[in-house]
Order: structure tokens, then sequence, then C-alpha cells
């Protein structure tokens, strides 16, 4: 699966295309608006990850392109701006996400592979644990073919650590990933573990051997065996 | 009082004052000419009577036959006894028939050894006249005045202060965050030009600082979240790492927790500048209900975590003209707050009226004074988590759309009532 990244910041590029290839990911990278714009025209990609603030153009130009040119590929916005107009126009135009800096690299993973399952999988949008069925469409989970009823943030909670598996995800992510601001970080400490005792409860009844294990004073981790 | 207003009852003062000396010196003029004319005719006449009297057939019949002259010889007396005497009386004139106001002189004199009481009639009624006609025309220039004064200050008004009144009502309109240059009106008047200039000189200065201050801001919200991203990015993948010792982790978990904060602290702080430059303007009627009902959805599970009650009373009526991201971060700080700031098992209630909403919630009394609660930066020490911004842009949001908002703290309720 290949991945664009267009990041003009030297650093952030390089971490972020680390962090995909650890993931398995074939990325490239472009740190201007020109080399973007050349890699699109001659390269098919699967996700564009597209930085809209480039030094020598706007982002949102290259995603009109795709578009004209009714490109397959995804395309994940990345904008230092919280500006509501940059998020409307480029959701508009039809970039596929939106997300603003910083960013948790465990929340663009997440929305990475939201996008694949949307792209890719064309109503085979099932993810495949040993003993475990998520139905992405539907939102439904199955421990050895049985349904295991969750609430909403549940569900979300589950599909985020299972986007992230075998990974330490600290709490501020997730809490982030479930709530946005809408909360204070201290509650949401709290709040997050309610939830994921919860859900360690409902698939360990369901006798799956997957684990949230927690890792002291960092977060926690999803061990699906 | 407008300034035209104040010149012309200044002039109209000045004006009455110089008409009524100018009428005075006129009367006095005319007084004094009247005065003499009526001496010397005094003196004709009784240079007339006296030269009748004194020739060889003085005719008293024919003396006394005038209305205007009585002589009476008294011979009483050897020598005169009534000096002259002036007094000013009404008589019947019997050409015109009417009362008019006339001057006797009496006096006695002697000739060829006879005493004679003389009183000699002089009309008065041209000097009253005159006075009226003074009195009169002071009265008829001064009302003409009034009128032209009034005519000119209408025309001034109209033509001469104009250009004034145009950069006033564009001044009053002028918005800086309008983005919409001040167009002053041309005029030909050199103080209007200068103050114009003056103006346009003034507020291009502010805009240049303004703009400048603004791109400050902004630059400083986004620019800074780039180095925080990479911060950010580095730390995830050192945590990842499994190599490292548990309080190193710990530290580094630290960094990162506090550099999260940094990047929402400076978003935040964009927030508000953006509330203030008043970058939200897609305002529009928005039903409450629907949209309240939609937040307290998103809401929800966090309150049910805390075990809170949340009992809405929502008027279907309810609209409201303003910024639909505006409202969502209005509504959704409120919430919040009522939530973080509640007990668990606590309670929540939500009125909702036509012109009013109520958010009552369960919560410790405050640990700072009231009047600072809407301050940046206030917040609960048992809370140094939050940023201690929301309840400021509340008050933003609020005072930039003509809401009221007000707090109460009654019967351990915290009680923020909006009107609107």
């Amino acid at each position: 699966m290949k991945i664009l990244l267009v990041e003009d910041n030297p650093d952030l590029a390089e971490t972020v295309v680390n962090y995909l290839r650890q993931e398995g990911y074939i990325c490239e990278t472009a740190r201007d608006y020109k080399t973007a714009d050349e890699k699109v025209e001659v390269y098919e990609y699967d996700i564009i990850i597209l930085d809209i603030t480039l030094p020598d153009g706007n982002g949102l130009d290259i995603l009109k392109k795709l578009k004209q040119n009714h490109s397959e590929a995804g395309v994940l916005i990345v904008s230092a701006k919280n500006a509501l107009d940059d998020k409307v126009e480029g959701l508009h135009l039809g970039a596929d996400d939106y997300l603003t800096k910083p960013f948790h690299l465990a929340e663009l993973n997440a929305r990475v592979q939201s996008l694949l399952r949307r792209r890719r999988f064309q109503g085979r949008d099932e993810i495949i644990l040993p003993d475990m069925r998520v139905n992405t469409t539907t939102s439904q989970v199955f421990v050895k073919d049985e349904e295991v009823t969750l609430t909403r943030k549940e569900y979300e909670l589950l599909l985020y650590f299972i986007s992230n598996r075998n990974r330490v995800l600290n709490k501020e992510s997730i809490a982030e990933h479930l709530w946005g601001d809408n909360i204070d970080m201290a509650d949401s400490f709290d709040f997050i573990y309610t939830h994921i005792k919860n859900l360690r409860k409902k698939i360990m009844v369901a006798g799956s051997r997957v684990n949230i294990k927690s890792v002291y004073g960092m977060g926690y981790k999803f061990i699906s065996a | 009082m407008k300034l035209i207003t104040k010149t012309t009852l200044l002039y109209l003062v000045m004006m009455g004052l110089v008409i009524l000396s100018s009428g005075w010196v006129l009367y006095q003029i005319a007084n004094t000419f009247l005065e003499n004319q009526t001496r010397d005719y005094f003196t004709f006449r009784e240079n007339r009577i006296h030269t009748n009297l004194s020739g060889p057939t003085p005719d008293l019949n024919f003396l006394n036959s005038f209305q205007s002259q009585k002589v009476v010889p008294v011979s009483a007396i050897k020598i005169p006894v009534q000096k002259k005497l002036d007094r000013d009386t009404l008589l019947l004139n019997r050409m015109s028939g009417d009362i008019e106001p006339f001057r006797a002189r009496t006096f006695d004199e002697e000739i060829k050894g006879k005493v004679y009481r003389i009183t000699i009639y002089v009309g008065m009624q041209q000097s009253v006249l005159l006075n009226k006609f003074i009195i009169q025309s002071a009265f008829y220039i001064f009302l003409a005045l009034i009128v032209v004064l009034l005519l000119l200050n209408y025309l001034a008004s109209r033509f001469l202060w104009r250009p004034f009144y145009q950069t006033l009502e564009q001044i009053k309109n002028y918005s800086i965050n309008q983005n919409q240059p001040l167009v002053l009106p041309p005029t030909t008047t050199q103080e209007f030009k200068d103050l114009n200039r003056l103006f346009a000189q003034t507020i291009s200065r502010i805009e240049h600082d303004y703009r400048n201050i603004k791109e400050f801001t902004e630059n400083i919200s986004h620019e800074v979240q780039t180095p925080l991203a990479v911060i950010k990015a580095k730390l995830e993948m050192l945590l990842k790492t499994d190599t490292l010792p548990p309080d190193q982790l710990k530290a580094l978990n630290a960094v990162y927790q506090s550099t999260s904060r940094l990047s929402k602290l400076s978003k935040t702080l964009g927030l508000i500048s953006k509330i203030d430059n008043q970058e939200f303007t897609n305002k529009e009627q928005i039903s409450l209900k629907p949209f309240i009902q939609n937040i307290l959805y998103n809401f929800k599970e966090l309150a049910e975590l805390k075990n809170v009650k949340i009992s809405p009373d929502l008027d279907e009526n309810a609209t409201l003209f303003i910024d639909g991201y505006l409202l969502d971060v209005l509504l959704s700080n409120l919430l919040k707050n009522a939530l973080s700031h509640n007990f668990a098992n606590g309670e929540i209630t939500i009125q909702l009226q036509p012109h009013r909403l109520t958010i009552a919630n369960t919560g410790q009394p405050l640990t700072f004074r009231e009047d600072q609660l809407y301050d940046r930066f206030r917040k609960n020490p048992d809370k140094p988590q939050s940023l201690g911004l929301g309840l400021a842009i509340v008050k933003r949001i609020c005072d930039l759309n003509n809401m009221k908002i007000k707090y109460v703290y009654t019967q351990d309720r915290h009680l923020f009532k909006l009107t609107f």
C-alpha cells in the first residue's frame, strides 16, 4: 500500500515516514508543492497525506487536481490551522478526512487505516483477528462468531486499539480520539479507565484471548494474542 | 447641542444686544431731536402770544380761540408767581377725535403791568409714534434675523457642514475588523480637509498595527503547531521503543503531556483572538432545541460515566441568530463546565425558554471571587489540567452576540443564565 506524504517540515516528515514504514506501508515524501504535484501526476497512491500550507503553494490545489483527474487515492488533509474554513473547504473539495497539527501518530495511523478500509475493501470491510471479527460498516464485533454488544465509545475505543495493536497508547491520545476537545484531561483518565474495564470484561466473558494491558504511568496496550 | 445651534443662539443673543442698543441710541437721538423741536416750538408759541399781548390791541378772545393755548389774566397778583412748568397729559384732540398725549407748559407772564397765566399745549403724538416705530422696527429686524439665521443654519448644515457629518457617519460605521477601507467624503473646506486627513492617517496607522498584531497572533497560534507536531511525533516514536527504562519513559510522558497542553493552549488562544476579530460571520437563525439535543447526545456518555443526571426542559420555539460554530463552542463549553465541576452522582438541569437558557449544575462553591469567573486562566485549583479559558471564551461569544450571561450560586448549584 502506497502512501504519499506531502509535508514541508523535514523533521516531521521523517518521523511520520519512519512510523508509517514500520507499520508496513510504502511511503514517499514530497517537501513542496512542485514535487508533490509531479509525483501525483506520475504515480498512483492509495493515500495522500496532505499538508495544505506549503512554502510554494496551497495543498488544496493538489486536492483539486486529484479530483479533476478522478484519482482513486484517499486524501487526508493535515493542517496547522485550526481554521474551520479550511476544514470545510477541504472536505467539500473531496478530502476524506482532516487532521490538525499536532496529531498523535496513533491517531494518524487509525485514520489511515480507516481510510484504507473505506477505499480498498469495498464491501469486505471486516477486520479479522485470531478470535475476533469487527465489521466496520455495521459496527458489529464478533468474538468466536458470537456478537458482543458494545456502546458507541467502547466500539470506537476497540477500533482505535486494533488500529494500533501491540503498541502502548497513551491516555491522552485515547481521550482525544474519543472526545476531542469536549473534556478536561483529568476527568477523561477516569473515564478511559472505566471504559477499558468494561470493554475488557465484555471481551473476556465472550472468551477472547485478546487482552488490554495497562502500562504503568504510560497508558494501555492491546495485545491480540 | 449641535455646534450650529450653539452658534445660532450666540448670534441671536449678540444680534439682540446690538439691536437693543442701536434701538436705544436711535431712540435717544430721535428723542433729543424731538425735544429740541418741541422746545423751539414752545418758544415760538410763547413769542407769538407775547407779541400779541404786548401789541396795541391784545385780543384774548382770539388767543383763547385755539384749543392749544389758554391765556388767562390773573388780576389778584402783580408779579408772576407760576414759574415755567411742563407736564405731560392726555387730551382729546378735536381734529382726530382721539385721546392723544400732549405737553402742557404753564407759566405766568407780566406784560404791561398785567399778569397772564399762559398754558400752551403741544401735541406729542409724533414722538410716541416715533417710539413705537423704533421698537417695532427693532422687533421686526430681530424677527427677520431669526428667520435668516435659521435659514442659514439649515443651509450651513446642509452644505457647509455636510462633509463633517458625513465623516462622522463614516467613522461611526467603521469597524477595524470588517476589512472595509474608510472612505471620507471629499471637501473643499480647509478644516474638514485637515480633519479627514488626520482621521485617515490615524486609522491607517491603527489598521496597520491591528493587522500586524492579528497576523502575529494567528501566526503564533499555527506556526507553533508544526514544531509541536515534530516534538510530539518524535516523543511518540521514543515512547514506542521498549528499550528505555521506566523512569525515562515517565519523563518523556510528562514532556509529551506538556506538549499537548501547549498546543491546546495556543489553539484556544487563537480561537479567542479569532472570536475577538469577529471572524465567525456565518450567522444564521438556529433553532436551539435540536442543536442542544445534539450537543447533549455528545455529552451523554461522559455524563453517564460520572453518573450525572442531565434533565433538559427545552422549548421548541427558541431560536438564536448566531454563527453555528460559535454556538457549538459556547454551549459545549458551558456543558463541559457543568459536567467537570460537578459531583459524582450530581445533576445538571437545562431549561430553554424562548429568550433564555439556564444551565444549572450541582457542585462545590467557587474558590475565587465571582467577578473573576470569566478571567482568562482562572481555574479551580483542584483541576490544574484545565486551561481556564472556557468561560473566557463563553463571555467573549456572549458579548459579541448581544447575549447576557449571569452567574449565581444558590442551593449548592452553579447557575448560568443566558438571555438573548
